[in-house]
């Protein structure tokens, strides 16, 4: 389990629904139901046309690096510098970016437009995030 | 056009040294550079009927104790004892929002004579950045628990994502960059106030200089400080009985987001009838966005537009004559507005661009993907433009 010191999320009830899929290893976001639209950070209401029907589902996990950092100091508790920070891109939408560590690869070794897929790092008892490591493409 | 293009100006400017660690509380620097600026302005306190102030420490380790480490409007009114003030504002939209508030208050005959201010502080002891809460909730719940600051202090890495692409999207490199630097250092040499006066930084330095968000390093981040600035806002009627020569308010947009005439077109004055311009710099990379989005160069082409001195005094558009934030200091942008005012005003001295009619002003850092916006106190970035009229 990663440093039990980090910071944890403090859900509300629109992003509840994503920890609680994330601890089922599941990467799941809202998707509008009249203009096909997936939002992230997840909204209860379409940002692009407004609806309120939107239905969470389950994402391929597959994505690619759109950016990365490599973070040298300790500005947040429970990270150990120098530590990775990506901006990953998810296959399902343009501009669908979530942030992850990129794990299972050595910090030097990730890449702009390296090939990843979706894992799970548990860093309390009861939160999980969605990590993301390389992907054979 | 803006219908009120040149209907308010600024007419005083005032500021305190500088410094780290401060020991003096926030409250006296505050009020220190006020004073100055309605001095300056040729006022009274007596005359001052309008204030719009700083708002809260945002920086993660701030205990936000009035006085101490922040300073309300209320706490500054009250501080300064202005007698009747007819508009008091809590500075939303950081600084470039705060003047296009106080702009639109003496348009609309609220007040006669604004205060604006900005105050930031460095602390003696207490580290300045550094998140220490256990839990996360907003939208930083799905980016803090990653190691990354992002509006709540240390949070360089999403402009250190925005360089690493900008870089591999346009060849850009890091030597590029020094190019910011080197022009914010040798300007910085000219301003008096300056925390960086006479500290020269050469290109060996900056590429040997650490990392903090590779590839931010130390040289592209702004210092924090403890310091204060303030400028006299008024109506073009009453600035014409002042002593200086007014820096009018020609016209505002905010961050686009993307490569507009914006600014422009509300102005009303062509971008090649600007001489100078003052651009956000808290971290180096902005500049090449707010470049971009002013049109002084094509998107992806700053890198280059940059370089041989155009952005330096006595090039093509000298750019943060006074030395930028990362010159002078992390002022929040209060020092791009100052030195805005003191380029139109014909009041740079050694530093004074030639003929200055219009100076550019762009303040706050680069919108967020996907519309989101950013900003140190709400809002979005400003982009503005200051004129002889």
């Amino acid at each position: 389990m990663a440093d039990q010191s980090r910071p944890v999320p403090a859900p509300d009830e629109v992003t509840r629904p994503y920890w609680e899929a994330a601890k089922q290893h599941r990467l799941m976001l809202p998707k509008c139901q009249q203009c096909g639209h997936i939002s992230f950070p997840p909204k209860s209401q379409c940002p692009e046309c407004g609806s309120p029907n939107v239905m969470w589902m389950e994402m391929s996990g597959r994505g690619t690096v759109h950016s990365f950092c490599i973070m040298h100091d300790n500005f947040i508790r429970g990270f150990d510098p120098p530590y990775l920070i990506a901006h990953v891109d998810l296959e399902e939408q343009p501009e669908l970016r979530l942030t992850s560590n990129i794990l299972n690869c050595p910090i030097r070794e990730v890449w702009i437009g390296m090939p990843v897929e979706v894992t799970f790092e548990e860093i309390s008892d009861e939160f999980t995030l969605p990590q993301f490591q390389p992907r054979q493409p | 056009m803006l219908p009120t293009k040149n209907k308010t100006a600024i007419v005083g400017v005032g500021y305190t040294d500088m410094v780290r660690y401060s020991e003096r509380s926030l409250a006296d620097t505050t009020v220190e550079a006020a004073l100055n600026a309605i001095k300056d302005a040729g006022l009274t306190l007596g005359d001052i009927d309008g204030y719009s102030g700083p708002g809260a420490s945002n920086n993660a380790g701030a205990m936000n104790i009035e006085g101490v480490d922040q300073v309300s409007a209320t706490y500054m009114v009250n501080a300064l004892g202005l007698a009747e003030p007819r508009w008091v504002s809590d500075g939303e939209g950081g600084v470039g929002g705060g003047l296009v508030a106080a702009a639109r208050a003496l348009d609309s005959g609220a007040c006669n004579y604004i205060v604006l201010q900005r105050a930031m502080y460095h602390p003696p002891r207490v580290r300045y950045a550094g998140f220490r809460n256990p839990t996360i909730g907003g939208p930083p719940q799905f980016t803090v628990p990653y190691g990354i600051g992002d509006g709540i202090g240390g949070g360089g890495n999403r402009h250190a994502m925005w360089l690493q692409r900008y870089m591999y999207d346009y060849g850009a490199t890091r030597e590029e960059l020094y190019a910011v630097i080197k022009a914010d250092r040798r300007h910085a040499n000219m301003n008096p106030f300056a925390y960086w006066r006479d500290k020269g930084v050469t290109l060996e330095d900056y590429m040997s200089t650490r990392w903090i968000y590779e590839p931010i390093s130390m040289l592209d981040c702004d210092i924090p400080v403890t310091g204060a600035g303030a400028v006299v806002v008024t109506t073009a009627e009453r600035a014409r009985d002042l002593p200086h020569k007014p820096a009018y308010i020609a016209g505002y947009s905010q961050d686009p987001g993307e490569p507009s005439s914006s600014i422009y077109e509300v102005s009303d004055i062509d971008r090649t009838d600007v001489q100078v311009a003052q651009i956000y710099d808290g971290y180096s990379p902005f500049v090449y966005y707010w470049l971009e989005v002013t049109q002084f160069c094509a998107t992806g082409e700053a890198h280059s537009y940059i370089q041989d001195g155009r952005i330096e005094l006595g090039g093509e558009l000298p750019v943060n004559t006074f030395g930028g934030s990362l010159g002078e200091g992390r002022l929040h942008g209060f020092g791009h507005l100052r030195e805005a005012a003191i380029q139109v005003m014909g009041r740079g001295g050694e530093r004074q661009v030639p003929n200055v009619e219009n100076c550019l002003l762009t303040i706050g850092p680069p919108r967020g993907r996907a519309g989101e916006r950013s900003g140190s106190a709400g809002g979005g970035a400003w982009i503005l433009m200051l004129s002889t009229g």
